[in-house]
């Protein structure tokens, strides 16, 4: 799906299921990531006269449902997650063996602490498995800010780099 | 294994979306990719699961799109249930919107018939009491807190500068149309908070609680309209009800 003329409709019942799919993973809550895809929905809703990109709607609503998990993640704050690691309420499910593990959990403690494009950064790196050219070319940003962004956060929260195995 | 393609691309190639080579290549790298053959299986897992109730989201989008939101300024949130705590946090904040304007009643001080109401704006990580005549900011969230000493039913209105009017409560993408039904007395979160847009100017939130004797359509037509509040606070039903305003300004920070 390239041009700009596809409806809401169209757009949700052909992407809608892997929005979800990228919101669960972010969120690790499928309650959460339901209402996150209907957020998504109503912004790329509103926003839709001014899509103009030329591959896909994806990655379009890819950036959308990251900003919309990242402020839920921002909520979840109140929720007893807390930025030394404590937690008072059940943390986020275990990730699968294998994934790069502090991700998942890191993302909640620190979307707290970060902006909104670093979070984007974070995901495409510590989530996604992005290098850093296809979270450049994803963004619409510079290879040197994420390359600063990823410096500037390591440097600030003693993580690994993104891909070495646990 | 190196070369592993990142989620989205693995994500278009599932929705069948990559171009032919690239097809051929991604399926290949699965094929002997153990790690990205299990993220292939959770992203067809997830997509399988919303699948199965795509038409209910849908229907609900649907009536989120066709609410009047956006044009007026304001958008309907569904956040994550404030947990106890958070409600404990802001039942403790003082009582903003009051019974009776020359009556001050704490949160805590609980008798029958007390009925206040208290708004609480969210702006990034911060939560923080909303006051008469407060600055808000586009982006800010703001959810409402009712605090009441008897069961009852609750409608609530934005008015913006220019006098136009948006539901809070009851939600108007829902039917049947009625007010909110509160079937406990205590200190409640509303579900659902409001984001302001960008939008400047004075706006007021007024909200009526009513016993459940007084007729439903009649505390939602008390709502219409400043005269039709005024004619309804005259009235005989007034004495089984409470209501509230809070002025405030939106402003560009
Ligand atoms: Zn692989």
């Amino acid at each position: 799906m390239t041009d700009a003329s596809h409806t809401v409709e169209e757009l949700f019942h052909r992407y809608a299921p892997v929005l979800f799919d990228r919101c669960v993973r972010i969120l690790r809550d499928r309650a959460d990531a339901e209402d996150a895809v209907q957020e998504t929905f109503v912004l790329a809703h509103r926003h839709l006269g001014s899509f103009r990109y030329g591959d896909s709607y994806l990655p379009w609503l890819y950036r959308i449902a990251s900003r919309v998990c990242f402020k839920v993640l921002r909520t979840r704050q109140r929720k007893g997650f807390t930025l030394d690691g404590r937690t008072d309420a059940a943390p986020a499910p275990a990730p699968r063996p294998g994934e790069a593990l502090d991700a998942q959990r890191q993302l909640v403690l620190l979307a707290q602490s970060v902006d909104e494009r670093t979070f984007q950064i974070l995901v495409g790196a510590y989530l996604d498995g992005m290098t850093q050219d296809e979270i450049a070319d994803h963004l619409g940003i510079s290879r040197r800010a994420v390359v600063k962004r990823l410096t500037q956060f390591r440097a600030r929260f003693g993580v690994a780099k993104e891909g070495s195995d646990a | 294994m190196p070369n592993c393609p990142n989620h989205l691309r693995l994500s278009q190639w599932a929705l069948g979306e990559a171009a032919p080579d690239e097809h051929r290549s991604l399926a290949a790298h699965v094929q002997g990719c153990s790690r990205c053959a299990a993220e292939l299986a959770d992203i067809q897992h997830n997509l399988a699961d919303y699948q199965s109730h795509a038409a209910r989201e849908w229907q609900r989008l649907q009536a989120r799109l066709a609410g009047p939101t956006a044009p007026i300024g304001w958008q309907r949130w569904r956040l994550p249930v404030l947990s106890v705590a958070s409600v404990a946090v802001a039942a403790s904040l003082a009582v903003i919107l009051l019974p009776n304007p020359t009556t001050v009643v704490a949160p805590e001080v609980r008798f029958k018939g007390a009925v206040s109401l208290q708004v609480v704006a969210e702006r990034g990580v911060e939560q923080f009491e909303v006051k008469a005549n407060a600055s808000l900011h586009a982006g800010d969230a703001l959810r409402l807190v009712l605090a009441a000493g008897t069961p009852g039913q609750f409608g609530a209105v934005l008015v913006d500068a220019m006098q136009a009017r948006t539901w809070l409560y009851p939600d108007p993408a829902r039917a049947p149309r009625a007010p909110l039904q509160l079937s406990a007395a205590g200190t409640q979160p509303l579900a659902d908070s409001f984001v302001l847009d960008a939008s400047q100017g004075a706006e007021r939130l007024i909200w009526l609680f009513c016993e459940p004797a007084v007729a439903g359509a009649e505390l939602l037509r008390a709502l219409e309209s400043d005269i039709a509040l005024a004619q309804f606070l005259q009235g005989a039903a007034a004495e089984q009800c409470h209501h509230g305003v809070l002025p405030f300004t939106k402003v560009v920070p």
